[in-house]
């Protein structure tokens, strides 16, 4: 005998209610992704926008170190972006990575393959937050990671079996000088590199290049003295948007600056 | 510049999407417009169903920024294939505008997203692209789930004034009003959801036959019960 069978309307009004119900599931998710897609640590190339103003113009040698240096080791910092994935800091290293591609794929498709580029993704809107966007960018133009010994090293190491002698003076035919390709890949000087890598800096630690304290006052310094300037200079007739949000912002993180230079000083 | 963008979508499987999508393609097509059947489905059915090559480049190159060539299936009538490469990290990562934007400058007289089942990062593409959307569901419970989720997005969408579908309908797909179960199934849509317009398309082989076939359909059968409703669903779109 047929089992019994409850009716069809029953039956399909469960189904639009049981839909409600999987709906703020599915809100959940889709708010879950977003996030997710946020700190996502790979971007395409192709959705890394440049900065709307560049605050300084690239510059070309700079540029043709790093398309050597990335050509080489891959990206070793990430660059940063905001939300929508517009570059707060590396324009440099995306220009470079931009020539890398055109020049060189096959060393581009090794290093970024799937035309992916390691980011690190700030959580706000630089359209939105421009002074923080401000922020952002000096800090990653005038601080740099302090890297180890053991780190240089590595570096070093992958370097030599590149076919990089560091040896002083002008390279032979077909090696290329390990020094200054390092230097320019985590952003300090050859000297330094050549100090690190011949075991100079470990007696006599304490100078002061190398005391992150003292380098860190040294480059407060810079950026106040740089905002002072800025601050000085006559107003200009005609004031864009963001030039007058970024004036508003100086006042009070050239104030802050302050503070934590005398922190420091105490 | 496109004038009608329309996102074919159900969230469940085998309900009728493509078999709609492609229906209503031909149609528009026959009636001497220009049509672009975008597929987001990685499984690639609408280039099939049409009788051009589904592994052929197409929406997956569009959407990384390439510009696939879109394939010919009857005068008038293009479809940009989908397939796997659609499940890429590089796809998945896409912000929900960016078909939106990669089919802006496409001029054809109407677009139309083939959305796919369940993948729901592809489906978002397809109607945050589209300006009208159909959604299908036949007379059973878990169509009409799957259905009723996307109604739900496409009024939460519109609640929140982000980019989307203006307007949409429900598309009743595979209906035998001879059973018990499909004519429950409008009552009960007219009730859940009384504000949505109801379109219908009947039960019939030749629409099953035309993808097996692998014909546009008013190439396999211009006077079928099946083109008769398309073409009503086709008024719906353009004029309705």
């Amino acid at each position: 005998m047929a089992r019994k069978r409850s009716d069809s309307a029953a039956v399909f009004a469960q189904a639009t209610s049981t839909a409600e119900a999987i709906h703020q599931q599915d809100q959940v998710a889709e708010e879950r992704a977003e996030r997710d897609r946020a700190q996502r640590i790979n971007l395409p190339l192709s959705r890394i926008q440049p900065r709307a103003e560049d605050t300084r113009p690239l510059r070309d040698r700079h540029i043709a170190d790093l398309v050597e240096s990335i050509g080489a080791l891959g990206l070793i910092e990430p660059l940063v972006v905001d939300l929508k994935g517009v570059l707060l800091a590396g324009g440099h290293r995306l220009a470079a990575i931009q020539v890398l591609k055109d020049t060189s794929p096959d060393l581009y498709d090794q290093h970024f393959p799937d035309d992916l580029v390691p980011v690190h993704v700030m959580s706000f809107d630089a359209e939105a937050e421009p002074e923080r966007s401000l922020q952002v960018e000096l800090a990653e133009n005038e601080k740099r990671v302090n890297y180890s010994r053991d780190q240089i090293e590595r570096l070093a190491v992958r370097l030599r079996s590149l076919n990089y002698r560091d040896t002083r003076g002008r390279p032979k035919e077909g090696e290329k000088a390990l020094g200054p390709a390092l230097a320019v890949a985590i952003g300090v000087s050859t000297r330094h590199v050549r100090r690190v890598l011949s075991g100079q800096d470990k007696e006599n630690k304490e100078n002061r290049t190398s005391s992150p304290i003292f380098s860190r006052v040294k480059t407060l310094r810079k950026i106040e003295a740089a905002l002072e300037e800025l601050v000085n200079l006559p107003e200009p007739e005609q004031l864009t948007k963001a030039d007058q949000v970024l004036l508003k912002a100086v006042p009070a993180f050239l104030a802050k600056l302050k503070a934590s230079l005398e922190d420091e000083s105490k | 510049m496109t004038h009608h963008r329309i996102a074919v979508a159900a969230r469940k499987g085998g309900v009728g999407k493509t078999t709609v999508a492609c229906g209503l393609a031909s149609v528009l097509a026959h009636q001497g417009q220009r049509i672009l059947v975008i597929d987001l489905d990685p499984q690639s059915n609408a280039a099939y169903v049409l009788g051009t090559n589904p592994t052929a480049p197409g929406t997956a190159e569009l959407l990384t920024g390439g510009s696939p060539t879109p394939l010919e299936a009857s005068p008038g009538l293009y479809v940009l294939p989908g397939g796997p490469d659609l499940t890429g990290h590089n796809i998945q990562s896409l912000d929900p505008e960016d078909l939106a934007d990669a089919v802006a400058s496409l001029d054809y007289d109407a677009l139309i997203f083939d959305c796919p089942p369940g993948v729901e990062y592809l489906e978002r593409l397809g109607l945050v692209a589209a300006d009208s959307a159909l959604v299908c569901t036949d007379a059973h419970p878990l169509a009409v789930m799957g259905a009723g989720r996307v109604l739900n997005e496409l009024n939460l969408r519109q609640h929140k004034k982000r980019r989307g579908p203006n307007r949409w309908a429900l598309v009743l797909s595979r209906i035998d009003l001879r059973r018990s179960m499909d004519q429950a199934l409008d009552e009960q849509l007219a009730t859940a959801y009384p504000a949505v317009k109801r379109l219908m398309v009947r039960q019939d082989s030749a629409l099953a036959w035309a993808g097996a076939e692998r014909l546009p359909l008013m190439q396999y059968e211009p006077s079928s019960r099946g083109a008769v409703d398309l073409k009503a669903i086709a008024e719906w779109v353009m004029n309705g």
